[in-house]
Parts: C-alpha cells; structure tokens; sequence
C-alpha cells in the first residue's frame, strides 16, 4: 500500500482515500445525472442547479487532491457550464442538444471513474467530450458532439459502469451501529448468567442457566435482524439510473413517461447490482416494444405519451417490482405462432393465457432471429428469468391486449439467508429452497417408471415428472433405495417440474447461504453452501441447474413428449 | 510469483514448512501457510478432480480441501485423525491443504530442479517448485499456484483499485 507520512507519526492511506473518493464522486455524478434530467424536463429549481454545482465542485476539489488531472479538467469544463446555467442564460428544456452535451459528460466522468479506480488507463473520448464541452461554452451554444456515440447506451457499458467491486463500503446510521453494539453488549451481559449461574450448584442452577439462556436466545434473534437490516439499502439507488435509460429511449421516437414508485423500499445490497441488468431490459423492453409509436396510440384513442411505472413495495417475505406499462400488450395468437414454430407448445395444446404468455421466458423463444415479429417481446427474457431465479426470485407476465403488459419480479428479502428444507440423500445432506419444492410423498411401484435411455419417470396425478435420482447425479453414495421405499421431493422450476427422489425429510430450517465460489469455484447443480448445527457444511441444491442436466431425457410413457417438455424432444433429436 | 524467484538456480534461504505426504517431505512457503487445523469433517462437492475431498467448515467459511496424496497418485488409503490440514493463503481464497503429519518450520535454501524423478521423488513435476535441503534429507517445495489451479480454482488477485499505481 502507498503511505504518506505526514507531521511525523500521522499515517493516512492514500488506498483508503481513494476508495471514499470513487464512493462520493459516483454518488455526485448520479446527483448531476439525476439533476441535469429534472432541468431538462422543465423543473426550474434553484436548489436544484446548486445540488449540481455542489456535486461538481466535490468532485474536481477531490479529484485535484488525489491528482486525478484528467478528473478534474473534465469537471471543470462541466462546471463552466453550470454557471450559465444557474444565471439563466441558458436553459436546458430549450435545447435538447445541451441537455445530450452535458449528458455525455456525466458519462464521461463515470467511464472515467471507472477506469481510474481499475487504474486503467482512461478512455480516450474523454478528450472529445472536454473539447466539445469547452468549444460549446465559449459562444454559449451547444454543438453536435464530435465524437461518435451511440444514442443507446450499449449494455456493456451499462454494467461497465457499476465496477465489480470487492471490499466495497456500505453506510451505515449511527442509530443503526449504537443499536448493534448496545445488542453486542447485551448478549456478553447474558453470557456472563449464563456462567454466573453454571458456578452455583443445586437445584437453583439449572433453572437460571435457562433463563439466561432464554435471554440470549433473544438478544441473538435481534442481533441477527439488525445486522440484516444493515445490508439492506433503499430501492432508490437502483431506480435512479433509468429516468436517463428512458430518456435516451426516447430518442426511438417515443414519447414516454417513467413514473417510479417505492423507491423507499429495501433490499440487501448485495442484490443491487445483480438486479440492474434484468430491470433495465425489463424498462428497455417496455419502451421498446410495449408503447407504440405516437401516431399508433392516437389512432388507438390513447395518450399519445406512454407511460411506464417502476414500482417496488414489499409483499409476505420478500419483495415485488414491477414494471408496468400502456402499450399495445402481448399479442396472445402471435406467440402460440411463434411457440409451435420452435417446438415449445404443440398444435392444438390447450394452453392456459398464464402460461402461454409465460413462454417468452424460455430459452428456445428469444435466440430464434424472427423474434421481433412477436411484438417485439422475448428479446433475452431468458436471460432476464435466469437472472432472477438465481437471486431465488420468479418473474411472470400479466398482459391484456391493447391496455399494456406488466412484469413481476418476485426477489426474497435478502440472499443472505433463506428458507430451506434439509433433507438426507445417503449419508450426506442436502437443502432445498423452500420455494421451489411444492410437496414429497413416497409413491407407489406402479406411479413410477423406468424408460430405457431416457430415465425414470412418477406420475402425479396424471401428470408425468421425470425422476431424478440425486445420489447418481451428486456422486454420493446411495443407500440403493427404490423410489417406493424412499421419498420424493417434487421441485417446480420455471414452467418445468422435477421429482428428486431422497432417503430422508431432516426438516425444515432458516439458513445463512455461504458462496462456494469465494474459496472454491461455481459448481454445477448447487447455489452454495451452508453451515449446520453440527459445524458440518451442506450443500444448496440449484434445481433449475438439475432441471438443465436432466430434462432432455423427460419422457412420457406412451412414447411421446410431454406437454411443456416439448423442447425436449427437440433436443433429442438434433 | 513465488515460482519465478525459484527459477534462479539457488534462492536465498527462506522459512518453509516442512510435512509428510506418504514417505516424502514435501514443504510450503510459510508466509502462505495461515494455521494448520486437525482434521474436520469434509463435505464432498459434485463434479470435483478426485484430489478435491471436498469443503470444510473453517469458523463460518467454506474452504476447499486439496488431498496431496491423491494429487500425488498415492494411494488414498490413510487419513484418519494424524492427518493435519494446512491451511494456506492465495490471493483472496483460503484453501486447506490435507496432508499426512507436519513435521517443522525449517531454513531452506530452495534450488530450481530439472529431474526430480532422478533424485526419486515420486511427484507430478508440475506441482514442484524446487528442492531444498537439510542435514541430507531432500525436501521438495510444492507449487501452490500450480496445485490450485490443477484444482480447478481460479485465483486471479483481485482487483486492487490502484493501490500500487501511481495517478494518470
């Protein structure tokens, strides 16, 4: 680490330093971003062009101290800006080419953000972006930027500007902390009964040992809330980036409003970065492919400005968004069209609407090029899906023809800890997600099936689940019991169903989810890992990844492929 | 890193940690070793090269546990409650090395080898990094960077945020 020594034995870690540095400067730039949007749509706020200037200043002040030359020319050429700006002799909803000037040297500074902390060297377009912005200032008249970009931002350098970052910092209140350490201090005190009360012998000892024992039990419960409640951050750092997605959407020829709702709500941070990409092609989607152009709208007795609604609130344990918007909804016969066309549905398959619009969540759906025809919807849904089910959410689709189309993506609280059932498959043991499991039951010999190349299959109900033996999956060893003297566990992932079949139901359990990959590597068919009571660690089964090794042998009994399986067959014919 | 300073034909002497691994003494950089641990219950993992016995509980962290007499292709038999888990350190990952007893902490002067086999040593030469010495007992220096990675961890360093640049 670079030190500097200063008046002798005061150290100050220039590393430490910088990280606060690239910590605040980002958070300035989305005040500038935020604030440069809220001018532009015709808010005249004086607070709000000083928020600007303050953010501005923050950053060139700070960039200079560090020594960030390119940084703090970058702000100043912004902050020459400003001025005009805040006196009034220019106006930012007057000329769209200003609002896109400054815009670009928001980006600029954020790209340059980027690289600086990667300490890579910086983008060469930030000498464009300081020229176009210096030689614009002058006669106080915006000019086509020089330098080529892309009106849409590219998805690359959406998550580009997010760095991958560890050892990130988190703010806490101080509330919060003088909360956790009067806790700490709690539980020590109760800890101390404890062994007070160990040391008295009789009767009495017992019965105080519980009580104190009672009290850390409590202490412990509270302690463990707060210390989540400390992971968990308003929404609000997650919507604020897409009034500018919508805004440079708009740019497709659509008029649209984002309205955002919720922002107040919380979600553990470690899920933030993780959900920008999926709600931003959700956005992008609804703009895109859900409004319709002015005159269609017209035509159609509507607005002629869309509306999308981004909204969070929190439901049971977990927490929905949703993002809703007025367009022309999903065309229901276009993609049963679409679905036969690729071999998810078969003709004539009757087909509930849910799970029909559910479709253009699959795989097979959005790679085909043809895509677009289908209201434009289904570009990368899949990714969208997949990303969601790996932070243990879901995402359906609720439409009505004409009226709009609204996304909804169920997330659990917090990925720190979740629901689990602990279950045995020979000596080792498993969990579950709760939420994917729908019910066990030991079968009977006739309800199962061995289908020679293909597996085994249980029927439920009339319904044909392939089965999946865990131990020869896992490469555990097995206790070789028949699906009719063990149990099986039938998960749902997706619009697919599994049947995995166990020895044993441990129970049902609260449990902290600890990565694999941290030390290890990812691993296939697990999330991640837990600790038991014992100290031993149990593996996290991941069932969509189980669902991804197993399905291509799904198989019914007559011969033929079952219904949503459809894909399968594909796959095994090719 | 460590296996480039060994390619100069003798190193300066450095502190090792010396243990058994079959009927051989094979030895670590110490600096990397962070705590050697008795042996613990290992969770095994799907998937993983069969000198992955898989992942131990370290006070709340899940580490990988590398066998060194599997990744040596002796033969597994053996551990039991004498076998010791070395715990080691690369880049941001905490992996425990699981090996047959821990003998010392000794001074080595590490030499690059070209024919490990000739000096007998049974050992994939790929996961030595050189030999050293002490009063006539040859001591073989593992590669932890090789023996993880064969491993199938990745350990690329993580992302220091210019820690040790200097500002454009």
């Amino acid at each position: 680490l670079l030190r500097i020594e200063r008046s002798g034995d005061v150290e100050i870690d220039v590393a430490i330093l910088r990280e606060a540095f690239f910590d605040e400067a980002s958070e300035h730039v989305s005040v500038i971003e935020a604030a440069l949007l809220e001018l532009e749509r015709g808010v005249h706020d004086r607070a709000l062009l000083d928020r600007v200037f303050r953010s501005a200043h923050s950053i060139k002040g700070a960039s200079a101290t560090l020594g960030f030359a390119d940084i703090t020319r970058l702000t100043h050429a912004l902050e020459s800006w400003l001025e005009p700006l805040r006196d009034g002799l220019v106006e930012l909803d007057s000329d769209e080419r200003l609002g896109d000037l400054l815009l670009a040297a928001t980006d600029a500074l954020k790209a340059a953000l980027f690289s600086a902390r990667a300490g890579a060297p910086l983008p060469a377009e930030l000498d464009d972006v300081v020229a176009d912005l210096e030689r614009a200032s002058r006669s106080l008249e915006p000019i086509e930027p020089a330098s080529d970009r892309a009106v849409l931002p590219e998805p690359a350098a959406e998550s580009r500007a997010l760095p991958a970052r560890r050892g990130s910092t988190l703010r806490v209140s101080t509330e919060k902390l003088d909360k956790l350490v009067n806790l700490v201090g709690e539980l020590m005190i109760s800890q101390s009964a404890v062994s007070q009360a160990l040391k008295v012998s009789g009767n009495d000892s017992l019965g105080r040992v519980a009580e104190a024992m009672a009290a850390m039990e409590l202490n412990t419960r509270e302690l463990q809330e707060l210390v989540m409640s400390v992971r968990m951050v308003p929404m609000g750092s997650v919507f604020a980036r897409f009034p500018r997605l919508v805004r440079d959407l708009k740019k497709l020829g659509k008029e649209v409003e984002l309205e955002l709702d919720g922002e107040s709500t919380e979600i553990d941070k470690e899920m933030v970065e993780q959900l920008i990409d999926p709600l931003t092609h959700l956005i992008r989607n609804a703009v895109d492919h859900g409004i319709e152009t002015p005159e269609l709208r017209r035509l159609a007795g509507k607005p002629e400005q869309g509306f999308v609604k981004l909204s969070a609130f929190h439901q049971g344990s977990g927490i929905v968004i949703e993002v809703a918007d007025d367009g022309a909804g999903l065309d229901d016969a276009r993609i049963r069209e679409r679905a036969i066309a690729c071999g998810l549905v078969r003709e004539g398959e009757g087909l509930t609407t849910e799970r029909l619009e559910g479709l253009i969540f699959e795989p097979g759906f959005s790679t085909a090029s043809t895509v677009t025809d289908v209201s434009g919807r289904g570009v990368g849904l899949d990714v969208v899906r997949r990303n969601i089910e790996a932070m243990g959410g879901s995402v359906t689709v609720s439409s009505s023809r004409g009226a709009g189309s609204r996304f909804r993506v169920r997330l659990p609280l917090t990925l720190a800890i979740m629901d689990g059932l602990l279950l045995r498959v020979g000596e080792q043991s498993f969990v579950v997600p709760l939420s994917a499991i729908l019910e066990s039951f030991r079968p009977d010999r006739e309800q199962c099936r061995s289908i020679p190349g293909h597996g085994e299959i249980v029927r439920v109900r009339g319904e044909v689940i392939p089965l999946v033996r865990l131990h020869a999956l896992l490469g555990v060893d097995a206790l070789g019991n028949e699906p009719w003297n063990a149990l099986v566990v039938l998960v749902e992932t997706g619009s697919r169903r599994l049947g995995l079949l166990v020895d044993e139901l441990v129970g049902q359990a609260q449990i902290v989810v600890k990565s694999l990959e941290t030390h290890y590597r990812r691993v296939e068919g697990v999330t991640g890992a837990t600790i038991l009571g014992d100290g031993r660690i149990a593996l996290i089964l991941d069932v969509e990844s189980i669902a991804r090794q197993v399905l291509p042998r799904a198989y019914d009994a007559s011969g033929g492929f079952v219904g949503g399986e459809a894909h399968a067959e594909r796959q095994l014919q090719s | 890193m460590q296996s480039d300073s060994f390619r100069a034909n003798e190193s300066a002497p450095g502190q090792y940690l010396t243990f058994s691994v079959g009927e051989h003494e094979y030895a670590f950089d110490i600096l990397r070793v962070q705590e050697i641990r008795a042996f613990a219950p290992i969770t095994p993992i799907p998937n993983a090269p069969s000198f992955v016995k898989g992942v131990m509980n370290l006070r709340g962290i899940v580490v990988p546990i590398i066998a060194l007499r599997d990744a040596f292709g002796l033969s597994p038999g053996s551990y039991g409650k004498f076998s010791v888990i070395v715990v080691i350190n690369v880049g941001a990952k905490v992996i425990g090395m699981l090996v047959d007893a821990v003998s010392d902490v000794v001074e080595l002067a590490v030499a690059a080898v070209d024919l490990p086999s000739e000096l007998g040593v049974r050992v994939d030469t790929s996961f030595v990094a050189g030999i050293g010495s002490v009063v006539e007992k040859l001591i073989v220096v593992l590669d932890i960077e090789q023996l993880v990675a064969r491993a199938g961890i990745a350990t690329e360093v993580a992302l220091e945020p210019a820690a040790n640049l200097t500002p454009p």
